[in-house]
This record gives structure tokens, C-alpha cells and sequence, in this order.
């Protein structure tokens, strides 16, 4: 039998189909992180992360603040998995948090070559914000979400577009905010981590 | 300017030249696949170090740079000083030079700890690096290339030849100078710690650029005989002699300067009798300077003159590729010394001792892969674009060996040089 | 300004004075420079202040006569800071601090340092550095932003030193505090991460008091040497620079001008 123009037209249309069908059955299965609610409203996490973490390693990395909420500590803290032995997992690793939108959209991560994938163990840990981040949360959400969401020099032309058309509901981000944040502490204290703690060498 | 020569793309359909195409391909992938393992595991299967941070990769890199930006040479001898024997091959030679850095840059990119972020290096600057320049020095070289082509390729713009040429003299120059600089200031190393280097450096480019040139157009030749006439030969090995004696030059100057400062005398007799003693003495000076010099001087009549330029055009090639591993391997191997009057008893890593470095395979296979690179893409180049001149006898119908199917047409192609030269 | 001179305590040190004056200075530039930016955006003067600034400089001074020979604290308290794991290999291995033993040609006289990233103040690393990831922070840290680092290595040929390492395997067993990954160069950060820790601390008190000591310094004095003192290099009262005074603390190639964070006495 010969190939015509119309069976190979039909047998491409046939493999799409299978493949949409397939992804609409098989979309990333997110494990959920610890608490009520991430540092902002989901939806603006799942657009602007990454302009949340690039900018807050600029200003760490260079101009030595360390008390901003968006840190990736803090996402490896609230969003790693624990094996069955309790023993935390890669955040990276494959179906967890981080790997499986990444794998799903196949945007390389380039966070965990360098950076822990893991929280540090409890005994050698500094956890939490320092007490005067309360404000500084407020402070930078009003400053960066007032600035028409464009976090960081970075923020790329598209997220922008998308935040224009839906800007995040302020209010309910802070109220959101509010309470992760008292929740987090508060977890700070009971698994009595001081804040900055003077380091215990071996 | 008013070339009267013709040109043509490369014409032969001979099994040597797809037998070239595909032994550059397959050490390409060869290159590649070394590179991939590189950068998947580490420089740690590289037999680079702490100490040694720079290793044979550079020594290739380095070596095309140079060798590029010396390759020009063709062209500028053609069309800022006139001399017509060039006229012939001066497309050819600015192609090559861009297809030798384009391989060049390849290598050094892919032995960066980050390839992946060259757009990084592309993007960010810190105008303060000789190492940031060098990138603008590197694509403008590029891009004054395809102007000079352009200009020599459309008859509307030969009148701008010439304005194309100094430009493209002008920024090899700073060009081979800066990649120098990226030795020559690095005050915490005894061994580089000169600014000598840069000219040093711009005699190695020449040597190393015409020697490339040579053995190019010596396979060219097979193809297309047109390219190589008696005159040329014998004016490649004339300037080869000139440009070798100018490196010997600032060889001994840079050394008998370093013999002067005394801090100076360790690495000194590290390098001239230390571990690469024998590479820079028997491969730089002896293979590198003096046998191209002897072999092209001496006129037994028993080695055809291309004989003569294939040996001494391959003995200046390594020789001075021995020279930049001195250099660069050779400066890292050696102690830095931090504290003048004292005696390193022991340390962790090695204060005080000279290091050794062993090339890996992994090395050897980028480097290797480099250079094909740069080859294969001439052979494409030269195919699709008219660079090579118009062959007297019609187009690649020799099969034979170079050597005889030149010394019959050596007549007819050097007068017809001349009388394309003449009704310039 | 004469006016408030006199009005200090008649008995107060010179120190005392000069201090007292340089705060009024610093608060007059404050009022002006945040008069100039509050009519703009509020907001950025808060960042103007937020983050490191030039006033301090911090550094350490190495007591040669108080190292002890063969005790290699700092190492293991650095290593541990750090979370850098040997692979048995010194050559390729990251090596931020070492120990050097040194024999003195002419007297024999022993002596032992450790050696790491000196921080200079004209840096050769931060002048060579294509991508400017390798830089100098405004309180004189020399680091590496290992996010636009490439893995040149040119800052590695450049540091008179040899202080900088460069990674040549992967590595996945990290702290949250050390990122340190396959392909980028790194080196000491003088543990910039507890400097910052510090400053979050109400500014007011004296730097010298709040700011952690970083983990080799804390690593000799447990083991009683004190051979290592960190401080802030522009505060002409603090212990550090008294000590180098007092000592004339010498730095390592003092030829080539660098300007170095890290002193040695009795070089």
C-alpha cells in the first residue's frame, strides 16, 4: 500500500489526538506543602515564583538581606516530603514538589545543583523569620505588588502581560500572608530553633 | 584594485574530499561526546586541578585563536600591501581565520564549569575583565570577517578592499594582543607576570596563522590546483622564516628578562629544565623554530618546495603549540610563591611543590574536536561560497597526488598570476 | 559644629569625640539624602538603608605566634560550616582555608598560618572576572555569585593566593546555608552568612559585640589558641585593628599593593 498526503495527514492528526487526550488525563499530581496557604495566593506563585526567588538571590547574594520572605529555604521547608522512615526527600527529585510541574512543562531547574534539595537537619537548623520580618513581608509585598507585580529587573515581559490581566487580590494575599506567616512562626518556636542561633561547631 | 582573478566554490566531487568531510565529522562527534561527558561529570575526569586550572582544552583554544587571527595574514598581505601572489587566496584566508576562531571559541565554551550559561557571558559584563573584551574582540573579529568578504566578493565594493583590510589588520592586532593580556597580567604568577606576552603572542599568531594557511591550501590543491602557485609557496616559507625568527625573538627576550629578576629564577629553572624542559627545548626551539628554518633554507633538490612547506609548515605548527603548553601549563605547574624568604615545610595543598597535569582523553578528544570543527566548516564553506580562485585547467579533474600535479602546471599558474596581477 | 563640640562632656576620650561627631555627620547625610528621596517614593529610602553597606569592613588577624603547628581547627570548623565533604583528592578538592607549615631560610625559625582568601581590597579575582560574578561586597567580602558564575577559572589564575577552589564534582549533600555546586568557583566567604545573621540586630549596639565570629575563629578559640580575631577593619577602637597596630600585622605579598582583609603578625 502507498502512502497518500491524506493517511499521513490522518496519522498526524491521530498521534495530536492521543496526545492531548493523554495530558488532559495526566496532569502534574503537586504533593501539597505544610499549612494553609504558600507566601502569596497560589495562582501568583505558579506565575511568578521564579521572579520571586531570582530576585530575592540577587539581593541576598549581593546585598547581604537575608530576612525577605521569599527565600528557597523556605520553599524546600514547607514543601518537602518526607520517605517513610520520616526522612525528607529531594525536592527535586522525581513526582515531588519542584520536579513534577517541571518535568510536566520541561523547564529545567537549575535551583538544586548548588542549593539544598532538603531541609538541614533539625539539630543544625535556622528556621523561621526574624522578628522584624514581620514587616519587611508587608513592606515588600505592598512595594512589589503595587509596582504592577514586576518583581526584580528580571521579571520577564510575559508574566508581566499575565499579571496585568489579573492583578492579585491584594487584600486577601496579606490576609493570607498574615496567617502563614503566624502559623510559621509559631512552628519556629515550638520546635525551639532559635532565630539566629549561634552556631555549634562538632 | 582591480582584481581580475575568478573565483569559484569548491568543485570536486572526488572521494578524498567527502573521505575529509567525513573523518572531520566523526572526530567532531568524537569531540563532542567528550565534551558531553565533561560537563555531566565534572572536570574531575579532565586531569585538571586546583592547581592547574587551565589545562590541555586551552591550550587547543588558544592555539585556533591565535592561529585565526594570524590566517588573515593572506588577506592583508593581498590587500594592504599589495603583494599579488595573495590576491588569489585572500577570500580563502579570511574564511579560514573565521572558521579557526569559530572552533577556537567552541572549545573554550564547552570547557567552561557552566556551558550551559554561556548566555550568561553573553549577557553580563564586567568591562574591567580582559576576558570580557576578548568576547567583544572575538565576535567583532567575526563580523569584520564577513565585511571583508563581502567587500572582496562584491564587485561594487572592491574599491572598499583596502579600508576593509586595515580595519581587519587594526583588530587582529588588539585581538592577538588581547589574548596575551589574558596571560600577561596575572601578577600573582611568576611565570606570566609580563607584558611581553602580547607581542609575543602576535609573532605566534603570525607563525602559527601561516603555517595553518600553508597546509590548508596544500589540501586545497589537491582539489583545485589553482590555489597554490610556485611564487606563493615560496613566499609563505619566505615570511614563515621572518615571522618564526620574530618569535624566537621575543622567546629568548622573555626569558633572558625573567633571568633577570631574581624572584623570578625558580620558575625559571622550572620551565627551561624543569618537567617541560624537553617540550619547550625540543618542541619549541628545535621543532618549532629551528628545523622549519633549516628545512625551508636549505635547497637540496630532493625535497620538492611544498615538501619543504608541508614539513616546516607542521614542525612550526606544534612547535609553537608546544610553546603555548609551556606557557600555559608550565606557569601553573610551578609554586606560587606567598612568602618570600621562607620554606614551605607542609601544607595541605601543596604550597611550595610543583604540580603535575596529565591530559585526559577527555581533553584530548575536545581539543581534537575543536580543530576538526573549524576544518569541517572551511570544507562547507568553501563549497557553497565563491572563495577559491577559478583553476586554469578546469575544475578538481586531478587526481593525483599533490605534488605531481603541481610541479607540471607550476608554469602555467605562475604566469597566469602574474598576468592577472599585471592588468591590476 | 563647634558648638556641639563643646557641649560633650568635657572629659571624654578623643575616641569618644570623633565618634560622636561622625554620627552626627551620618545622621545630617541620612536627613539629607532621605529629604531628597522621601518626595520620590518613601519606600526606597527603606531600601537605602536595608542591606550591607561601606561602613564597616570586616577582616580577621591571623596570630602566627598563638597557631599552633599541626592543629588544624579552623580547617575542620570551616569544612563543618560548610558542609565540604573530601573526596580524599587535595588537588581537586575545595580547600577555602589550609594550613601552612613555613621554615624561615634564614633563622630556621618555625611557623604556621593558615591561609585562605585574603579579601583583598583591590581584588585581582573581582577585576578579571568576565561576567563581574566574582565580586566584592559593599562591606569588603569578596565572593563569588555562583549564579552567574561560568566556571572560567580565570579568578583562579589571577588570585596571587590560591585561594579560590573550583568544584569539580557534583555534589548533593548541601547545607541551606553553604550552596556550593559542580562547575562554579568558590572560596572563603568569611561565613557572610553570619555576618548577615548579625545585622538584623538593632544597629546601635556596637558591631564587635553582635556580630558572630565566623566558624574558624570560633573553631581556634574552643580550642584554646585564639590565634584568629575578626572584626570590623574601619573601626579604628575595635580589638582587630588595635591588635594590628599594636603587632604592625603584616600582610601576605604586601608587594603587589592589594590591600588585604586578612592580616598576619609575625609574618
Amino acid at each position: 500500500m502507498r502512502f497518500r498526503l491524506p493517511h499521513v495527514m490522518l496519522l498526524l492528526i491521530g498521534l495530536l489526538l492521543m496526545n492531548t487526550v493523554a495530558a488532559d488525563n495526566s496532569g502534574p499530581i503537586i504533593p501539597k506543602g505544610k499549612g494553609e496557604q504558600c507566601v502569596a495566593d497560589t495562582d501568583f506563585m505558579r506565575r511568578n515564583h521564579m521572579d520571586l526567588i531570582v530576585h530575592q538571590r540577587d539581593e541576598t547574594v549581593i546585598r547581604g538581606i537575608r530576612d525577605e520572605p521569599f527565600s528557597l529555604a523556605e520553599c524546600v521547608d514547607c514543601h518537602v516530603q518526607t520517605d517513610a522512615n520520616a526522612k525528607p526527600i529531594r525536592i527535586d527529585a522525581e513526582g515531588q514538589f519542584c520536579s513534577s510541574c517541571h518535568t510536566y512543562v520541561a523547564a529545567k531547574i537549575d535551583c538544586f545543583g548548588c542549593h539544598a534539595a532538603v531541609p538541614d537537619p533539625i539539630d543544625d537548623k535556622k528556621l523561621g523569620f526574624a522578628p522584624a520580618a514581620n514587616e519587611a513581608i508587608e513592606a515588600y509585598l505592598a512595594r512589589n505588588l503595587a509596582e504592577n507585580n514586576s518583581v526584580g529587573d528580571r521579571s520577564s515581559v510575559e508574566s508581566n502581560r499575565l499579571a496585568a490581566k489579573n492583578p492579585p487580590d491584594l487584600a486577601q494575599t496579606h490576609d493570607a500572608l498574615r496567617t502563614f506567616r503566624q502559623k510559621h512562626v509559631q512552628a519556629a518556636h515550638s520546635a525551639r530553633t532559635p532565630l539566629h542561633r549561634e552556631s555549634v561547631l562538632r | 584594485m582591480n582584481p581580475t582573478h575568478r573565483f569559484q566554490c569548491l568543485k570536486s566531487y572526488q572521494a578524498s574530499y567527502w573521505f575529509c568531510v567525513v573523518v572531520c565529522a566523526l572526530l567532531i562527534g568524537l569531540g563532542a561526546y567528550c565534551a558531553l561527558t565533561m560537563e555531566h561529570a565534572g572536570h574531575i575526569v579532565s586531569g585538571m586541578n586546583n592547581h592547574v586550572v587551565w589545562g590541555l582544552p586551552h591550550v587547543f583554544a588558544v592555539s585556533l585563536i591565535v592561529s585565526a587571527s594570524g590566517a588573515l595574514n593572506g588577506a592583508t598581505l593581498a590587500s594592504v600591501f599589495g603583494n599579488p601572489h595573495y590576491k588569489p587566496i585572500a577570500r580563502l584566508s579570511v574564511a579560514l581565520a573565521m572558521c579557526l576562531l569559530i572552533g577556537g571559541l567552541l572549545v573554550l565554551v564547552l570547557d567552561l564549569g557552566r556551558p550551559d550559561r554561556l548566555i550568561v557571558a553573553m549577557t553580563t559584563y564586567n568591562f574591567r575583565s580582559i576576558f570580557a573584551w576578548n568576547i567583544f574582540l572575538y565576535t567583532g573579529f567575526l563580523i569584520i570577517g564577513v565585511g571583508y568578504l563581502w567587500m572582496m566578493m562584491e564587485k561594487r565594493f572592491h574599491r572598499h578592499v583596502l579600508t576593509a583590510g586595515r580595519i581587519a589588520l587594526f583588530w587582529r592586532i588588539v585581538l592577538t594582543s588581547g589574548t596575551g593580556c589574558i596571560f600577561g597580567f596575572l601578577v600573582g604568577r611568576n611565570a606570566l607576570d609580563s607584558a611581553l606576552l602580547a607581542p609575543m603572542f602576535i609573532a605566534l599568531s603570525l607563525v602559527m596563522g601561516t603555517a595553518a594557511l600553508s597546509l590548508v591550501l596544500v589540501v586545497l590543491a589537491k582539489w583545485q590546483p589553482a590555489v597554490l602557485t610556485t611564487a606563493l609557496i615560496q613566499s609563505l616559507n619566505r615570511v614563515l622564516i621572518w615571522f618564526l625568527l620574530a618569535l624566537l625573538y621575543f622567546s629568548v627576550v622573555h626569558h633572558l628578562t625573567n633571568l633577570y629578576v631574581s624572584e623570578h629564577h625558580d620558575i625559571e629553572r622550572h620551565l627551561l629544565s624543569g618537567e617541560h624542559a624537553a617540550l619547550f627545548w625540543v618542541g619549541h626551539i628545535l621543532l618549532g623554530v629551528i628545523a622549519p628554518i633549516v628545512i625551508i633554507v636549505s635547497r637540496k633538490p630532493e625535497f620538492a618546495l611544498i615538501t619543504r612547506m608541508v614539513v616546516s609548515s607542521a614542525c612550526a605548527l606544534l612547535g609553537s603549540a608546544a610553546l603555548l603548553y609551556v606557557i600555559i601549563i608550565g606557569s601553573q605547574s610551578s609554586p606560587q610563591v606567598l612568602f618570600p624568604g621562607k620554606t614551605v615545610v607542609q601544607s595541605s595543598f601543596g604550597d611550595g611543590g610543583f604540580t603535575s597535569y596529565q591530559p585526559s582523553l577527555w581533553e584530548w578528544g575536545l581539543g581534537i574536536g575543536g580543530v576538526f570543527l573549524a576544518l569541517l566548516l572551511c570544507l562547507v564553506v568553501l563549497r557553497v561560497l565563491p572563495l577559491l580562485p577559478e583553476s586554469t585547467h578546469g575544475s578538481g579533474l586531478r587526481v593525483n597526488g599533490v605534488q605531481s600535479a603541481l610541479e607540471p602546471s607550476d608554469s602555467t599558474d605562475h604566469s597566469a598570476a602574474s598576468v592577472a596581477v599585471s592588468g591590476s | 559644629m563647634k558648638s556641639t563640640a563643646s557641649n560633650s562632656p568635657s572629659n571624654a576620650s578623643a575616641a569618644a569625640r570623633r565618634r560622636f561627631l561622625q554620627g552626627l555627620g551620618t545622621i545630617g547625610a541620612a536627613l539629607v539624602a532621605g529629604s531628597a528621596v522621601l518626595p520620590a517614593n518613601a519606600q526606597a529610602t527603606v531600601k537605602e538603608i536595608k542591606g550591607v553597606t561601606g561602613k564597616h569592613r570586616w577582616g580577621l588577624l591571623i596570630d602566627t605566634t598563638k597557631c599552633a603547628t599541626g592543629c588544624d581547627a579552623c580547617v575542620r570548623g570551616c569544612n563543618a560550616e560548610h558542609g565540604i565533604n573530601s573526596t580524599g583528592n587535595p588537588d581537586t578538592d575545595a580547600q577555602w582555608i589550609r594550613k601552612i607549615e613555613l621554615k624561615d631560610n634564614l633563622t630556621g625559625q618555625l611557623s604556621s598560618l593558615p591561609m585562605m582568601c585574603q579579601h583583598c581590597e583591590s581584588a585581582p579575582c573581582v577585576d578579571v572576572c568576565p561576567t563581574g560574578a566574582s565580586f566584592k561586597r559593599a562591606d569588603g567580602v569578596v565572593l563569588v555569585n555562583k549564579h552567574t558564575c561560568i566556571g572560567c577559572r580565570y579568578c583562579m589564575m589571577a588570585c596571587p593566593y590560591k585561594a579560590r577552589s573550583f568544584i569539580h564534582e557534583p555534589i548533593t549533600d548541601q547545607l541551606t546555608r553553604a550552596p556550593r555546586g559542580k562547575g562554579t568557583v568558590e572560596s572563603c566567604t568569611l561565613c557572610v552568612h553570619r555576618i548577615d545573621a548579625s545585622g538584623s540586630q538593632p544597629a546601635e549596639k556596637s558591631a564587635e559585640k553582635t556580630v558572630q565570629q565566623p566558624a574558624c575563629a570560633v573553631s581556634c578559640k574552643e580550642d584554646a589558641h585564639n590565634a584568629i580575631t575578626f572584626g570590623d577593619l574601619n573601626d579604628p577602637d575595635s580589638e582587630i585593628v588595635q591588635a594590628i597596630e599594636r603587632s604592625q600585622a603584616q600582610q601576605v605579598r604586601a608587594d603587589l599593593n592589594l590591600n588585604t582583609g586578612v592580616r598576619y603578625t609575625r609574618l
